[in-house]
This record gives structure tokens, C-alpha cells and sequence, in this order.
């Protein structure tokens, strides 16, 4: 048999099956038979915890529709498996992943189902929308909580060395990091031996580069400005080196990891720890009212804002065959009854980017609460990585050499200038 | 009678039909060449799993361009040549240490050989914890000799070397297991003849074991050399080619490209570092293979 043959034998045996569950769904109306989904998610027991609570409201709400939940692992891993399985057609009927610059490599327009016309789209932040919109349309509905960047700091250690505020400026923080280290505690924590982690004074600082440049997102992906010679840009390269000339870093940092980071920001060994908000259930149970979370300050004073991550994106992709129930699931996360089951789950770890949001479960952590009233003032602005599709692979690496005094941060901006060439080929942007 | 003998050799010859290859080159040709051959077309396509579209040699220049490659090319130098020449040298040690007659010979042999049967990435993340700065118990040891607060993987000069050691360590025994065999294939009259000269421990060493262990050398040399210089898994499990890109070699470059979805790029750097380790492994095999005697 060739392949040719092959494939209208398999078309004829779908087509059967097609037929057949029409014929079964004819028949019995009354007892509606279950279409089973499934799920791709993320691996973490909090996340596991949290996902199930989801299914079980889902399927309360849709008794006619069970979600069974496939895990994959987190990071570079993820990008692979989800690319592959989108590739080849193996996706599971519903997926989450990143928003933003990560979703465009996985080409939507021929991978993902459209929903810029779904009604679930009215409940969600305009905010959002452009972190799950590549070339006009939209692909996703928000999965999770809105996110800072910035800083956790641990409340005691700021107490004991006489810092009553927190810094409104990046001179007044190298200042407090300094009377910090004075009063015997590692003043910043580096966790560079997980690479990502060292990016955070990079990407955490976009509000202050948004604040003095507009055009720099533009200019940047029209291949018009350079983080080398734009000095707002160049400030965070900047702000690595000067925390590694001031001996501000543990003097482990190259080597300690995010769980070392989190650790020791709950205990008060670290004064400060640059990280993106989805740390805070990482903190220590114990510790979760020491530790609070501020927005990364710039020069201004008067002008300190937050730079935001969005939450990810629930998507269908195309080479799902029970894509009506998928699409289903992928409003209900959109909507109060999937919100608050994310809340019941333990989700919460700041504002939901639907209008009718569930409100904020009591007692939750200081840094939570921090971050919800940073989200409330208004001040914000998205990390580069939601308005700009290039996002250079080598960055983490970079700043690593950086924050080591391997590489001045001129150079180190430069060699990220250069990093980004290949991915903004790959996506094939004009001007490039 | 003659006629009668070719004929026989003929047979002989036909003992194996062409069509007993026939199951081993179909997985020659799918598993080897065919995608050998796909490499060599994907590197010439900027390609996104999705599509592809035809870039010349872009994805080559692209990767000759890289910032980090030079660096990348030493690293894998540093750490094939070195990991290769210690596996030699200390596998031949201990070759012929395990072959002569001590107690617990083969407790200790198996000892040698055990790191060998260990996963790489189970072996690199024991010994991350164990070169932790401050708490790991290597660390603390080396404390003494004044090595520096950051331990020796969050160092940029030191990295390097500390992976090249525990890939020593893992991989010592293999070259342990080549030499004993070579040792053994070594005809007991040399030893006796050379006894009745009345030759030293090192004139025994240098004239007898040393020359006819050179097949054994080569192996262990060309192994170890080729498995040097596409090395990844270890230093991955260890720094991930950190600090920033202090110990980064081609391959883990080329994976890091590959997991930012460069398809296209990080093929064409495959088919680049195949190319170097051609270049560099053959001739080299074949000078060495010219210097061995024969037993």
C-alpha cells in the first residue's frame, strides 16, 4: 500500500467514527455522552494542586466534558515539548504556555485555534490582549495571576539596618545595599547558577526605560535602537555591574540557585532578592509576612512604576479533535467560576486580568499584598518581552558575565545587541 | 584438483549471501545516513519546525559570528585533550597496578570500573552538591589548599577543570578495563626473556609494557579524545556552560541554540563540529595506528 492510499484508508476510518458518534449522539440525547480532554500543564506540586481544583469546578460546571491533566516540565524543556507537539500534531486538546514574545515562535496562525471573536474576550483586560495577539489575532485566554518584576526584600534585616523606607532611586538602593552589607547580611542575592535568575535588573528595569524612552520597544524591533548606546536600556547592564563592583552579591551567587534565593530572602541571610513575583509560594511558609516587594526605583523619585509580566495563555491548538469542549475549558479559565477555583487552589499571587475578578482570599503574603497595591497605583508597564517578539536566548548568560565582573556591562549590552540578530531572523522581522 | 579448490573458495566466499547485509544496511541507511543527509539540507534552511525556508549558508556565517564560539572551541579543547590525556595516563596506572598481584584485585577492579556504569547526570549533580560552596564536603576540603569562596564551578577559571576531573573520574575505568586487556594480551615469555637479561622495573615498563600496550593506548586515546570533544551531558548537569559561558564547549552552544528554536542554525553548528571532530580524529588515528607493532 502506498502512502497515498494509506492516508484515505485513515481519512475513511475517521470519517467512520465521525459518523458513527453522530449515529450514538442521535440515538441517546438524553444521556449525554462524556467527551474526554485533555490537558497540558505544568509539573509542580503547587501547580498539580492547583489544577485539579480547576478541573473539578470545570467539571461541575460541564458535567457532559472530563479533563484529564498530562504534565510537562518548566523552562527550556517546556519550549521544546510544546513546539514539538504543536509541530507534529500531537498537541493535547488544551494547553498553557507563555505569553508574549514566546508565543509567536509557535507560528499561531497555522498551530493554535483563533478566538479573537470569543465572547470570554469582553471579561478580559484590554491590558492583556497583546500578550496573546501575533499579527492581529488572538490566540489565548489568561491563564493565572498578573506578575511583578522587581525586588523582595526582607522586612527585619531592613529594620536592623536602620532603613525605614523603602528606596525610591537606584542610588538610594545601592546606598541601603551598602549599609546592608555593613550590618552583616549578603546584601543582594545573586542565584547565577540558575542562569534566568541574573536577568532581573535587566528586565525588571523596563518601566524606568519606558518612562524616559517611548520609542525604545519600537525602535528596538525595527532594529533601530541598541541596548549599547541607549543609556535608559543600558542602565540595567549597568545596575549588574555596579552590585558586583560594590562586593554587593553573596559570595556564593555564581553558583547558588533560585531555591537558595528564596530561602535565604525568607531568612534575612539576603537583604534583597531580584525576582518576578511567581517566587512568592517558593517563600518560606514561615517567613511570609518578613517579606515584602518593591518595584525596581530608576532615577526618578517621584516616578517609581512596576514592570509587569502578564499571566500565560490557555490555547487550542488546531490539530485538536474535540476542539468545542477545549474551547470551553479554555473560557471557563477566563471567567469567576475558573478565577475562583484557581483562588481555591491556592493560585492567588496577585490580580487576575478579568474584570470580574475573585478578590483576594484573606491572609495572604506581605509580598502578595505588595504587589497587588503596586498592580492598583496604576504605575505600570509590561516587560519588553510582551511588546517586543525579540527576546535574545543568550541573555541570561550575559548578564551572568556581567554581574561576575567577567564582561563590563558596555560590553555585555553589546554582545546582547548581537545575540538578538538570530532571533529576530528566525522570525523572519524586516529590517534585520 | 585446482579447479576443484577455487571452486571451494568460492563457496567459501558465498558462505554469507549479499541479502544477510540486507537487515544491517537498512539500518545503516535510516539511521545513519539518511539523517546525515537531512543534516546537511536542514543547516542550509532557517527552519522553525513549522516551516522552513532556504538561507544559503546564513545559518553557517550566523554561527561563525557568534560572540561565545571562540571561547566554545578552547573549552572543548581544553577539556577533550586533557580528560583524554589523563585517561591515559591514569588508566594505564591503574591497568597495570590491577593486573599485577595484589590483595582485593578485583574488588578493586570493579571499584575502578563502577563510576563507569553511574548516569552522567546523577554523577554531575552529586558532585555539584558536593563542590557546593561552604556546605558540599569537597569544597570544605579544598578549603585548606585556599580555594576561592566561590567554589570551584562558580569560578570562571576554575570551572572548566573541575568538570574535566570528574569526567576523569567517571571515565577512568573504562581505559582501566582497555589496559588490562591489553596487559593481558601481552605473552608472558617477554617478561621471563627479560628477566634472564636482568632488566629493571623501568627498563621492563619502558621497553616491554609501553610499546605493546600502544594498541591499547590508541584505543583509549581516540575514544576518549572523540568522546571529549563532543562532550555535553556532564557539563550541562554541572554548570550548564556557566558562569555566563565560562565553561561552554561547541555542543553545549550548539544545544543552547537549539533550545532557543534556532532548528536550522544549531544543525549547521552540528554539521560544523562534525566536520572538526573528522578532521582532527582520522588523520590522528591513522598516525597512530601506523606506530603500533606487532606482538
Amino acid at each position: 500500500m502506498n502512502l497515498g492510499s494509506f492516508k484515505r484508508g485513515a481519512a475513511l476510518a475517521v470519517a467512520g467514527s465521525a459518523v458513527l458518534g453522530l449515529a450514538v449522539s442521535a440515538v441517546a440525547p438524553a444521556q449525554a455522552a462524556t467527551t474526554t480532554i485533555t490537558w497540558l500543564s505544568d509539573n509542580g506540586p503547587a501547580n498539580i494542586k492547583l489544577e485539579n481544583a480547576v478541573i473539578a469546578a470545570f467539571q461541575k460546571a460541564n458535567p457532559d466534558i472530563k479533563v484529564v491533566l498530562h504534565t510537562r516540565p518548566g523552562g527550556a524543556e517546556a519550549d521544546n515539548m510544546v513546539k514539538t507537539k504543536l509541530a507534529t500534531g500531537t498537541m493535547e486538546d488544551v494547553f498553557n504556555y507563555n505569553s508574549g514574545a514566546l508565543l509567536a515562535v509557535l507560528n499561531p496562525a497555522k498551530t493554535l485555534v483563533d478566538v479573537t471573536k470569543a465572547p470570554f474576550e469582553k471579561n478580559v483586560y484590554d491590558s492583556f490582549k497583546p500578550a496573546v495577539t501575533v499579527n492581529g489575532k488572538q490566540y489565548g485566554s489568561p491563564w493565572g495571576t498578573a506578575m511583578g518584576g522587581g525586588i523582595y526584600y526582607n522586612i527585619p534585616a531592613f529594620k536592623k539596618a536602620g532603613i525605614t523606607s523603602t528606596p525610591k532611586t537606584w542610588e538610594e538602593l545601592i546606598a541601603d545595599a551598602k549599609k546592608l552589607k555593613a550590618s552583616g547580611v549578603d546584601a543582594i542575592c545573586g542565584t547565577f547558577g540558575d542562569s534566568w535568575t541574573s536577568q532581573l535588573f535587566l528586565l525588571a528595569d523596563f518601566y524606568n526605560v519606558h518612562a524616559v524612552d517611548k520609542n525604545f520597544a519600537n525602535d528596538y524591533t525595527n532594529n533601530k535602537a541598541k541596548y549599547a548606546y541607549v543609556p535608559a536600556a543600558l542602565a540595567g547592564f549597568q545596575h549588574l555591574e555596579e552590585a558586583f563592583k560594590a562586593g554587593l552579591y553573596n559570595a556564593d551567587a555564581s553558583t547558588a540557585k533560585f531555591t537558595d534565593g528564596t530561602e535565604r530572602v525568607s531568612s534575612g541571610k539576603c537583604a534583597m532578592y531580584p525576582m518576578l513575583t511567581f517566587a512568592t509560594p517558593s517563600l518560606n511558609a514561615a517567613n511570609l509576612q518578613d517579606v515584602g516587594f518593591m518595584a525596581q526605583p530608576g532615577t526618578n523619585a517621584k516616578d517609581v512604576g512596576l514592570t509587569t509580566w502578564m499571566p500565560s495563555g490557555m490555547y487550542v491548538p488546531k490539530s485538536s479533535k474535540k476542539q468545542a469542549a477545549a474551547l470551553k475549558f479554555q473560557a471557563f479559565v477566563a471567567a469567576k467560576g475558573g478565577t475562583d477555583a484557581f483562588v481555591k487552589g491556592g493560585g492567588y499571587q496577585g490580580p487576575f486580568v478579568t474584570k470580574d475578578q475573585t478578590a483576594a482570599p484573606a491572609g495572604i503574603p506581605r509580598a502578595t499584598a505588595d504587589l497587588a497595591a503596586l498592580i492598583k497605583s496604576g504605575k505600570t508597564y509590561p516587560a519588553l518581552e510582551f511588546i517586543s517578539a525579540i527576546k535574545g536566548p543568550n541573555l541570561p548568560g550575559i548578564c551572568v558575565q556581567v554581574a561576575t565582573g567577567q564582561v563590563t556591562a558596555k560590553a555585555g549590552a553589546a554582545l546582547y545587541d548581537q545575540d538578538v540578530v538570530a532571533q529576530a531572523q528566525q522570525l523572519g522581522l524586516k529590517g534585520w | 584438483m585446482k579447479i576443484r579448490k577455487s571452486k571451494l573458495a568460492i563457496a567459501r566466499l558465498k558462505q554469507y549471501p549479499m541479502w544477510f547485509t540486507i537487515p544491517l544496511g537498512l539500518i545503516f541507511v535510516f539511521l545513519y545516513l539518511v539523517p546525515t543527509v537531512t543534516a546537511f539540507y536542514y543547516s542550509t534552511q532557517r527552519w522553525t519546525l513549522f516551516d522552513t525556508s532556504y538561507v544559503g549558508l546564513d545559518n553557517f556565517s550566523l554561527f561563525f559570528k557568534d560572540p561565545f564560539l571562540l571561547g566554545g572551541i578552547v573549552h572543548t579543547f581544553i577539556y577533550a585533550f586533557l580528560t583524554s590525556g589523563l585517561k591515559v595516563v591514569i588508566g594505564m596506572f591503574f591497568g597495570i597496578v590491577l593486573m599485577s598481584n595484589i590483595k582485593f584485585r578485583s574488588l578493586l577492579r570493579n571499584l575502578v570500573f563502577f563510576p563507569v556504569l553511574v548516569s552522567t547526570i546523577g554523577v554531575g549533580i552529586t558532585f555539584q552538591e558536593l563542590m557546593k560552596p561552604e556546605v558540599g564536603i569537597l569544597d570544605q576540603a579544598l578549603h585548606v589548599f585556599g580555594i576561592p569562596q566561590e567554589g570551584l564551578l562558580g569560578n570562571v577559571t576554575t570551572a572548566i577543570y573541575a568538570i574535566v576531573a570528574v569526567d576523569v573520574w567517571k571515565g577512568v575505568g573504562l581505559a582501566t578495563v582497555i589496559y588490562i586487556a591489553g596487559m593481558a594480551a601481552i605473552p608472558q615469555e617477554y617478561y621471563e626473556a627479560a628477566k634472564v637479561d636482568g632488566v629493571s622495573t623501568w627498563q621492563n615498563f619502558r621497553h616491554i609494557i609501553l610499546p605493546l600496550l600502544r594498541p591499547a593506548t590508541n584505543t583509549v586515546i581516540i575514544l576518549s579524545l572523540i568522546g571529549g570533544l563532543r562532550s555535553f551531558d556532564l557539563i550541562w548537569a554541572m554548570t550548564g556552560g556557566g558562569p555566563g559561558f565560562a565553561s561552554d564547549v561547541l555542543a553545549s552552544l550548539i544545544y543552547k541554540k537549539y533550545q532557543s528554536g534556532f532548528y536550522g542554525l544549531s544543525t549547521a553548528g552540528n554539521v560544523v563540529m562534525s566536520l572538526l571532530i573528522l578532521i582532527l580524529v582520522l588523520p590522528l588515528s591513522r598516525y597512530l595506528t601506523k606506530r603500533e607493532v606487532e606482538i
